[in-house]
């Protein structure tokens, strides 16, 4: 051994002295790649829209962290990848026709205020894109429900229009105002006339329920006035022949409403046969219309295995998700094939794949112990299930996110791991 | 950091000087018995206690005693010692590895075997350095069923237990016998990690023979040497959070300190030498090396083949637990398996980030603890939080820094909390 090597300092520190080589930002970055499928179908789809729309979100987010730390004199951290993700969860998960500058809003509450303003990552209580969406949807509904067609099925649609047809609406619109909202008035206006615009598959899953509902709430009141009017008729001490006239009436009245009920539950079976499979080929492959990025179920399960193989997440939130909203949407279709949509197609629809594997999954508002996380997951897809066969709105990714974000400080504390050989016992 | 294992464990000689710290284990530290300029010879007795927990102290080599002061120790203070120079004939190395002739397990009686270990003042070899005749002390109370040996390395890196599994199988096995016979139990097991199959075959062959002992191959993960790991993977059993392994009626040996058990016991020789990985890039020669206890690290290093130019940080023991020295005029103790040599490029690690939640210290502590929880109680001062959440519980292995993506010291705060709750009383 040398003088200088005996002379040497030797580096102190507590142990551990081993690391692996991983960083938060590596593990945002591999989010992002998990998402260039989806990203992928998103552009092939809907080309520029969704161009537009994803770029809106990405400058806006990164300049709105950038602010943020600068104003509050904090580290950079615009560039840690995690803005990126929210970037792109929210630009994916907007209608493509947005308007570019309702997207920059959406991406600035979802980073500004729900993010920065709770303390940076790590800090935050709510999934951020899902604030930023809920805030749009809030603010601009129409627009935020407004699904325009896929580049393939509007190029089929547009060669059965005439080219006057094309040329009415485009002047309807021109002279309706701004140059922004030309598009959307397009997509709406055309979308009231031609069908350049239309009803996402849970729409249509949602309205041919509704419709089922309300032709059998019309039969159910139908035969129980018919019956009231029986019943008057035989309190009012009748007999013989005008009795059996009133019974004939009743009996014509319950025929016609069984009949009427009949129809209508063979029609809307007619279109619900004629539509299952390829609602379900469309919902997996994603020639859907829907949010930018939500059209394609496949590309987020691809997506989604490509983040369980390297460990970016585990397979506790997805498999929650899809095993609550499996079940809940088996047991209402075998209920009730007619009024309900197929399992298969419920998972494929809407945003639940990439709920299931990119949004439920955000670590910083899931919780931290693998029972919660797994409950978590079932929590999330059983409301989206309830919100989709019995809510409001065709769609429940958004709140059933937002609502178990809410649940995860409780979860966290009841589903807190016993330590092996039990806790502390304190003196 | 394999290549420590291919060979054979090299026997070295001390230095001009041997320090033997009257504290090397972990109980009441000893009292000198010799006096300045007085002549020891190898195995003498140097220092002893008359405590219960403890263990008495030896001279690993012929010389005479230089002076009785207090001297650099491993622990990071100045511990009293017995400061030896090395006189003619040096450090006479036994056969270390052999047992001498056939071993007769009958010869040998509960108190004899006890007397012995005691005498021999052999402590755990794994690390801890708990005197092991008070674990083979019996308690009626708590009646032993098990012995385990550990033969899973207690930290990656080291490869001091694989290696002594190959090269003195049959002492290891002839020290599990013993122990087994001494505390009463009715089986031994040796728990292997499944990445070491030539021990796993080698000691397969020295049990043969013995009808209550058996080879068990464990997963190969760290930290499953550790004790409630061990014997939670081997007998499905679990040691309360504050108890013993005798609580649930097991008693752990390490390979090492069995095998110094048979030595003992069969041929009276005190716990004066013993096996040391030396590891690291920082190292010219990393190995094996068998040496006498006492031997001076900068010694061991310098007759080992010496540092790099690259070596930054010496740890005394593996690269998860070991702590860390700026000196190398320090003994080895009873207790020290390893010496890992660390540069910078293989520690070196970036700036803490936010916690993003992720829950890989969740997923990785193998006591089931909320790493990040924890800490983060900690780093609010609020140490009523982190008592709730069973800071005491941590054995400080590590692993949450280790995955922490955010690079956050998770364990550095918890260490903290648990120097905060212990002055809180």
């Amino acid at each position: 051994m040398t003088e200088e090597v005996k002379e040497k300092m030797f580096v102190v520190s507590s142990s551990p002295h081993l690391v692996e080589p991983s960083s938060s930002k590596r593990v945002m970055y591999e989010v992002c790649i998990g998402m260039i499928p989806a990203i992928g179908v998103a552009l092939y789809h809907f080309r520029e829209r969704a161009l537009i729309v994803l770029l809106s979100c990405i400058v806006s987010a990164i300049a709105t962290e950038y602010i943020f730390n600068a104003v509050r004199k904090k580290a950079k951290t615009h560039f840690d990848g995690s803005a990126l993700v929210t970037a792109i969860i929210l630009g994916l998960s907007l209608p493509a026709t947005l308007v570019w500058w309702k997207c920059v809003l959406g991406t600035f509450v979802a980073i500004g205020i729900a993010k920065m303003l709770f303390g940076g990552l790590g800090s935050n209580i709510f999934n951020p894109a899902m604030v930023g969406r809920a805030f749009l949807m809030a603010a601009f509904g129409s627009a935020m429900t407004t699904w325009v067609f896929t580049a393939d099925q509007d190029k089929a649609e547009r060669a059965l229009w005439s080219q006057e047809q094309i040329s009415q609406t485009v002047q309807l619109c021109a002279a309706d105002g701004s140059e922004e909202s030309a598009v959307e008035e397009v997509a709406v206006v055309s979308g009231a006339t031609l069908p350049l615009t239309g009803a996402t598959l849970l729409k249509e899953d949602d309205s041919l329920r509704k419709a089922y509902k309300k032709s059998k709430r019309a039969h159910d009141t139908a035969i129980a006035e018919a019956r009231a009017v029986l019943h008057d008729a035989e309190e009012s001490g009748i007999v013989g022949e005008e009795l059996a006239v009133a019974q004939e009436v009743y009996r014509v009245a319950e025929h016609a409403a069984e009949d009427a009920y009949d129809a209508t539950k063979k029609e809307l079976k007619k279109e619900r046969d004629s539509k299952s499979y390829k609602d379900t080929i469309s919902t997996l492959m994603g020639s859907e219309r829907g949010s930018a990025g939500e059209t394609s179920a496949i590309a987020w399960l691809i997506g989604g295995l490509f983040l369980l193989v390297r460990r970016t997440i585990t397979w506790r939130i997805p498999l929650g998700v899809l095993l609550s909203s499996g079940v809940i949407a088996l047991i209402a279709w075998w209920v009730n094939p007619i009024a309900n949509m197929n399992p298969i197609a419920h998972w494929g629809a809407g945003g639940l794949m990439m709920c299931a594997f990119f949004i439920a999954t955000d670590p910083v508002t899931c919780p931290l112990s693998r029972k919660g996380r797994f409950i978590f997951g079932l929590g999330v897809g059983a409301l989206i299930m309830i919100i989709r066969l019995f809510g409001a709105l065709p769609e429940g990714v958004m709140y059933a996110v937002l609502i178990m974000n809410m649940l995860t400080p409780l979860l966290d504390r009841c589903t807190r791991p016993m330590p092996l050989g039990g806790h502390v016992k304190n003196a | 950091m394999t290549e420590a294992l291919q060979c054979m464990a090299v026997e070295l000689e001390a230095g001009a000087t041997v320090v033997v710290p009257m504290s090397q284990h972990i109980g009441a530290p000893c009292k000198p018995v010799v006096e300045k300029g007085q002549e020891v010879t190898v195995g003498q007795v140097v220092g002893e206690s008359e405590a219960f927990v403890s263990a008495p102290v030896h001279s690993p080599v012929n010389g005479v005693v230089a002076k009785i002061a207090d001297m650099p120790h491993p622990n990071g203070s100045k511990v009293q010692s017995v400061v030896i120079t090395v006189g003619q004939g040096g450090h006479k190395t036994s056969q270390w590895q052999k047992l001498p002739d056939k071993f007769e397990l009958d010869k040998y009686e509960y108190e004899q075997i006890e007397k012995a270990v005691n005498a021999a003042g052999i402590v755990g070899m794994g690390g801890a350095a708990f005197p092991t005749a008070v674990k083979l002390a019996r308690n009626p109370q708590k009646p032993v069923t098990t012995v385990l040996l550990n033969g899973c390395e207690c930290e990656p890196y080291l490869t001091s237990d694989h290696r002594l599994m190959l090269e003195a199988a049959d002492s290891i096995v002839a020290g599990l016998a013993l122990v087994v016979k001494a505390t009463g139990a009715s089986k031994g097991v040796i728990g292997i990690e499944d990445n070491k199959p030539d021990a796993i075959e080698v000691m397969l062959k020295a049990i043969e023979g013995y009808d209550n002992l058996q080879i068990a191959s464990c997963k190969t993960k760290y930290p499953q040497g550790a004790e409630r790991q061990l014997v939670n993977a081997l007998t499905k059993r679990v040691v309360p959070t504050g108890g013993l392994p005798l609580d649930v009626g097991v008693v752990v040996c390490n390979v090492g300190t069995a095998a110094a058990i048979a030595w003992a016991v069969t041929q009276g020789r005190a716990l004066t030498e013993r096996i040391v990985t030396l590891t690291g890039k920082g190292l010219n020669n990393p190995g094996n090396f068998v040496v006498p206890v006492g031997m001076l690290l900068s010694d061991l290093i310098e007759f080992s083949g010496g540092l790099n130019d690259e070596a930054e940080k010496v740890l005394l023991g593996g690269p998860m637990m070991g702590p860390t020295t700026s000196r190398l005029d320090i003994p080895i103790l009873k207790g020290t398996s390893g010496i890992t040599v660390m540069t910078a490029a293989e520690y070196l690690k970036a700036e803490p980030t936010a916690c993003i939640r992720c829950s890989r210290c969740v997923d990785v502590c193998p006591l089931n603890l909320v790493p990040t929880k924890i800490a983060h109680a900690v780093k609010a001062r609020n140490i009523e939080m982190a008592k709730e959440n069973d800071i005491m519980a941590c054995c400080d292995c590590g692993c949450c820094v280790f995955i922490c993506p955010s690079q956050i010291p998770l364990l550095q705060y918890i260490r903290t909390g648990k120097i905060a709750v212990r002055q809180m009383g």
